[in-house]
């Protein structure tokens, strides 16, 4: 399976996981997602992007579903004044949506910080090959 | 590298987490409260869902409706009258959970818990006043005979009814989720305290302590010619006798078991006391109301019946103190407000009758000193005896903190609230069960005066004037509640506590301020003395306790009119901007002034008070000048001798008292030796003179040098404020008329008090109309969340539908309320 497919498998079924934990009130869900992302996908690199996807997915398709449902403005614009940013009804979405990221990203990282502690067998020495060219008989040298 | 990576990773999860699951600084648990399934955008779900439905409670007996109209009023309709109350403590909790959660918190001292040390010294002072011990002697004392006993419990499981649904539908109002807790079930006895906060914040002041800080500065002889007992200017009792003359006290029931100057000791517990309550809450203590209501009789009328107007003026809260609805069922047919967290129809009609109340002010707080010995721990003496003080413990939760143990102490007058200096305890007839909500129940089914009236016995405090019309023309008035007499003293001083000063008892309910049917075919109170000087009884002094009478006296004027009212004319004096000191005191001052004497700008102000309505309007540049005159008078006037006699109290504080002395010697007394401390002033228009002079500079550095910009609405706004105090929530700052002498009253700056509910009920045609500033939500993201502002700000009226009315009409929604 290459390193793409997995990141995008990973990913998927973080998001879902983490979306059925939000259903169920467990929001935190998202960041033992993100723990497991670290741990499964073999380089940070992957692993941290798939963790902050997962997150950010599992807490924007519930968001999205609200505002389509009811729509969010007032809400938006009564949280912002609750939070002290009377009048930026973007702030609680953003912040809404950063926390999402947040716990998936930090999970990711903690799980690939982790399994950088336990590395995968390592790599034997390498093996010298021969250099049959240097046995090969030239004809015509060989005629001379 | 790999560990440092390691430890980075944890540091930095580790404080998400703790964010996330406990919040940090000024943030809620940032988890719980945006998660947006089950955290606070659930308020947008909530503000959808108060569509037609069907819904289960499990309290109800059998099926109920309620019928919603298009703004929010509603109509609960049983066939029972417990699952009415099931029914209505269901409908409040749905739009007003969280208020009436911090209503209860604030009366039992459990704010700290939720909050934190911020609500600490308001918790202790309420737990020291004793409104949940009250609550519970109240609830104590039901009987099974009782109709409000099984309306309290009926109401409790419809609460928590709504509770259980919310909590199971994760519902609960955003409040909860951002402060990080959940209701815990109503029980009756919040609903009881709920009863206590209106009392407490009608009827509890701090004017003795005020006026012994007087007595201390400024000496005996001027405190009692400047805060007199009788008020110095005119004013227009309801009820201007004769009285009967007077008689033995009658016992007040549930009471637990002419002194010297204060001396130092005294004064400076005194001091210390009122720096304690000033630092309190707005709120907590009673500063005067700004309440009217007047009944027109039938003969009077246009329509043949009998008209009644209303409009309690309150603290203007979002969401309002008050929750529009139909009461209906076998026993039942009221429509009016409530306030959210009690199960009745506070102000309103039914079939026959309709009622609404003021504040009839009179003093129901003293002060005691204790009597102690060093060597008598624990002791105070009382009757010639000493006796021990009772104690009652109480834990206070501080969310984030330590609980705080409180033992409150009690002497036979009432709870120690200061052990500062000398111990003082507070006798408060708050704290004297009184079954208002029997009451109140009691008058929902009255059918005439006689019932009304016979209800209104068992109303002990806080006194309120209740107006009263029916459908028979009839008309009435009713200061009900205690006015408690002491044996001998000077009450609105805090006296000895060694027992001669006790309170002994109350006026006899057949001798307090009442009238039924006058000669004149009115009735009105604005908070004014209800009664003239030959009273034979203490009810308080004209300093704080009473309003100075200028909306008594407009109103009274207005209705003194040889006319044939109508509802519109009800509702034009609601609205009334006229200034009645304005129009006292005006004419005066433009006499003093020679106009040509007067220099630029002095010559304009002039010519706009010359002209002048009296009317507090919006555009009127006047009004500015008029008001900004009166305060620089009243400084002019006082302040020197404020200065002089080194007084602790807030002269501001005291402007209704001194403005009641300067009207009276602006009029009938203009050397009074008062005015000769400003500067090389001999009288009354000296001083008017040079207050005039400072008020057209002090406008012109602050509006401008063109005087007919400056206009009332550029100074003088009204702001309704949100009830947790989250400023974006508010509604205003807007420019808006009146002040605090109209009867359209607006008093500061900018005004957050006001009509709170405004009733006008014509019996001739069988009209009632009825509004409020705010909405029947107190999610802030619904409609019905300030859905009535506007119609109240333009000074209109929405009609009070009976429950048919209103199913049928455009936009009504039902909800069908099955067990």
């Amino acid at each position: 399976m290459s390193a793409a497919v997995r990141f995008a498998t990973v990913s998927i079924a973080g998001a879902a996981i983490g979306l059925l934990g939000i259903l169920l009130g467990a929001w935190w869900l998202v960041f033992p997602v993100g723990v497991a992302a670290g741990a499964l996908l073999p380089r940070a690199r992957w692993a941290v992007p798939a963790g902050a996807l997962s997150g950010l997915v599992a807490w924007t398709v519930p968001l999205g579903y609200a505002q389509v449902q009811y729509g969010l403005r007032a809400t938006s614009l009564s949280l912002a004044a609750i939070i002290g940013f009377n009048g930026a009804a973007t702030i609680p979405v953003t912040l809404t949506l950063l926390v999402g990221l947040l716990l998936g990203l930090t999970g990711a990282w903690l799980g690939a910080a982790a399994r950088g502690l336990f590395p995968t067998r390592a790599p034997g020495p390498v093996q010298k090959l021969r250099d049959e060219r240097l046995e090969v008989v030239d004809p015509v040298l060989a005629k001379r | 590298m790999r560990f440092v990576n390691l430890g980075a990773a944890v540091l930095v999860s580790a404080a998400l987490l703790y964010a996330a699951f406990f919040g940090a600084g000024p943030l809620p648990a940032l988890g719980p409260a945006f998660n947006p399934v089950t955290g606070a955008w659930t308020m947008a779900a909530d503000a959808s869902s108060y569509g037609g439905q069907t819904l289960r409670l499990k309290g109800l007996m059998q099926p109920a409706r309620v019928v919603l109209e298009r703004d929010g009023t509603a109509h609960v309709i049983a066939a029972t009258d417990h699952d009415l109350f099931v029914a209505v403590g269901y409908v409040h909790a749905k739009f007003r959970l969280f208020q009436m959660d911090l209503l209860r918190r604030q009366g039992e001292g459990r704010l700290s818990e939720v909050v934190g040390k911020a609500a600490l010294e308001s918790d202790r002072f309420e737990l020291q006043l004793g409104l949940l011990r009250t609550a519970q002697l109240e609830w104590s004392q039901l009987t099974g005979s009782q109709a409000s006993r099984d309306a309290l419990l009926a109401y409790a499981q419809g609460v928590n009814d709504r509770i259980g649904e919310a909590e199971s539908q994760h519902q609960l109002p955003a409040m909860f989720t951002l402060l990080g807790y959940k209701p815990q079930p109503w029980t009756p006895i919040d609903s009881l305290i709920v009863k206590g906060d209106m009392t407490q914040t009608l009827n509890f002041t701090d004017t003795p302590l005020v006026m012994a800080l007087l007595e201390k500065s400024l000496g005996p002889d001027l405190t009692a010619e400047w805060f007199p007992v009788l008020p110095p200017n005119q004013q227009s009792p309801y009820e201007p006798g004769p009285y009967a003359p007077k008689a033995v006290p009658e016992q007040i029931p549930t009471l637990p078991v002419a002194p010297a100057l204060l001396t130092t000791a005294e004064t400076d517990s005194v001091a210390a006391l009122y720096e304690r309550l000033a630092a309190l809450p707005a709120g907590l203590i009673a500063k005067g109301g700004e309440s009217n209501n007047w009944a027109v009789a039938g003969s009077r009328t246009a329509s043949g019946g009998a008209l009644m107007a209303g409009d309690p003026h309150l603290h203007l809260t979002l969401p309002a103190i008050w929750f529009q609805l139909t009461e209906d069922s076998p026993g039942y047919h009221t429509s009016g407000v409530s306030i959210p967290g009690t199960p009745v129809v506070l102000i309103g009609h039914n079939q026959h009758i309709s009622w609404s109340l003021t504040d009839a002010q009179n003093q129901q707080t003293f002060f005691y000193l204790e009597k102690e010995d060093p060597a008598r721990a624990g002791q105070y003496f009382w009757n010639g005896a000493w006796q021990k003080y009772g104690t009652a413990d109480y834990d206070i939760p501080v969310l984030g903190a330590a609980t705080e143990h409180l033992a409150v102490k009690y002497s036979v007058h009432g709870p120690v609230i200061s052990e500062r200096g000398l111990t003082t305890t507070v006798w408060w007839a708050g704290n004297i069960p009184s079954q208002d909500l029997d009451v109140l129940l009691h008058i929902g089914q009255a059918a005439n005066f006689t019932q009304f009236r016979d209800a209104l016995r068992g109303w002990h405090s806080p006194t309120h004037n209740f107006v009263y019309a029916d459908d028979q023309g009839n008309i009435g008035l009713i200061s009900a509640g205690y006015y408690p007499q002491v044996a001998t003293g000077r009450p609105w001083l805090p006296m000895p506590g060694t027992g001669e000063y006790d309170v002994v008892g109350t006026i006899p309910y057949d001798d307090i301020p009442q009238v039924y049917d006058p000669p004149n075919g009115v009735v009105w109170s604005a908070n004014q003395r209800p009664v003239a000087g030959d009273y034979p009884y203490y009810i308080g002094t004209a300093s704080n306790f009473f309003n100075p009478g200028y909306r008594a006296n407009e109103i009274n004027r207005v209705l003194g009119q040889d006319k044939k009212f109508t509802a519109a004319d009800m509702m034009a004096l609601q609205t009334d901007t006229r200034d009645y000191l304005a129009s006292e005191i005006v004419p005066l001052l433009v006499d003093a002034l020679a106009p040509e004497h007067l220099t630029g700008n002095e010559k304009a102000v002039f010519d706009l008070l010359a002209k002048w309505d009296d009317r507090m309007e919006i555009n009127s540049s006047a009004a500015t000048v008029w008001w900004t005159f009166w305060q620089e008078y009243l400084g002019a006037t006082f302040d020197a001798w404020w200065r002089s006699h080194n007084v602790k109290v807030d002269r501001a504080e005291l402007n209704d008292a001194l403005g009641q002395d300067l009207e009276a010697w602006s009029l009938r007394d203009p050397t009074n030796p008062a005015f000769t401390l400003v500067g090389s002033a001999e009288n009354a228009q000296d001083v008017m003179k040079a207050a005039f002079q400072s008020t057209v500079t002090l406008l012109g550095t602050r509006l401008g040098a063109e005087p007919t910009q400056w206009t009332w609405g550029r100074i003088h706004t009204r702001e309704l404020e949100n009830l947790a105090q989250i400023t974006g929530l508010n509604y205003g700052p807007v420019p808006d008329r009146g002040d605090a002498n109209t009867p359209l009253a607006a008093p500061d700056f900018p005004s957050t008090h006001g009509p709170s509910w405004r009733m006008i009920v014509d019996w001739g045609v069988g009209s009632f109309n009825g509004i409020y500033p705010g909405g029947q939500s107190e999610n802030p993201a619904s409609d019905w969340y300030t859905n009535r502002v506007t119609t109240w700000w333009d000074g209109r009226y929405a009609p009070m539908l009976d429950a048919a009315h209103a199913a049928a009409a455009r936009g009504a929604v039902t909800w069908r309320l099955e067990s």
